[in-house]
């Protein structure tokens, strides 16, 4: 049996508005409410869910930790690096730090930056380097 | 800019070797290891890099926890092929198989936990 891509993945956040406003503005992700307590974001074939802490879906047993996912995540965009920078400087977003990593399938250029929750997100490409 | 997909993302573990004994044998990835000793879980175009519990790198989440994490994987393999190989490999199911909403329609899901209780959704449209 072999797995071919995360659909989704969960997160708990302390505040879903302030996360959707975040993911829509700075990443140009889709947003959806499900219900109260409950939404997800759009991008690619695969979305995220955000349930709000303390709310309805927020996992209280044993063995999902009070605060599911305090994440790194790494997204990948065909948006070069300087774009990514200029676009994330637009939104008063700090870059913690940047440069190339192993990626999934290759050498990947990333910049990293915090979610509202304090999530580590890394925005990736893949691009050839320019040519010359 | 726009966001193409998850490249991958990191499970903070107690025990590397039982996770990818787990992962490699219940959910058909790949072992690799890359930079300094690191170790990651490879599938199609993404993969999982494991962070030990016991020994966490310096740019990490705020609060990396073992056992947070609560992911879906899309398999091409049918859910009761998926459920007698959950059977056959000693992991109880949760729950399912039944029907979720999945980021592009419906999936037929099951759920298992992983060695850290990192709960694993199983799924396939």
């Amino acid at each position: 049996m072999k797995m071919e891509r995360i659909d989704h993945l969960n997160i708990t956040v302390a505040d879903i508005d302030r996360s959707l406003a975040f993911y829509k503005k700075v990443l140009g992700m889709e947003t959806e409410t499900i219900a109260e307590g409950r939404a997800a974001l759009l991008f690619g074939q695969q979305k995220i869910h955000l349930d709000a802490a303390g709310g309805p879906m927020a996992p209280t047993g044993s063995g999902s930790g009070e605060r599911r996912m305090p994440a790194h995540i790494c997204f990948v965009t065909e948006a070069p690096v300087g774009e990514i920078t200029a676009h994330l400087e637009q939104c008063g977003v700090p870059v913690r730090m940047q440069g190339p990593r192993a990626g999934a399938i290759g050498t990947i250029q990333s910049v990293y930056i915090d979610d509202p929750d304090g999530n580590s997100i890394e925005i990736s490409n893949y691009l050839s380097r320019p040519s010359g | 800019m726009q966001i193409a997909r998850l490249d991958h993302l990191v499970l903070t573990v107690a025990d590397i070797a039982k996770t990818c004994d787990f992962y490699t044998k219940v959910l058909g990835m790949e072992v690799t290891r890359f930079g300094e000793g690191r170790t990651a879980l490879r599938f199609g175009q993404q993969k999982i890099n494991l962070h030990p519990a016991d020994n966490i790198p310096g740019l990490v989440a705020d609060k990396p926890t073992a056992g947070s994490g609560d992911l879906c994987f899309i398999t091409e393999t049918p859910i009761a092929e998926v459920v007698t190989h959950l059977g056959r490999c000693g992991v109880p199911i949760i729950t399912g198989p039944g029907p979720r909403a999945g980021a592009l329609g419906t999936i037929q899901s099951v759920y298992i936990r992983d060695p850290d209780q990192n709960l694993v959704e199983i799924s396939n449209y």
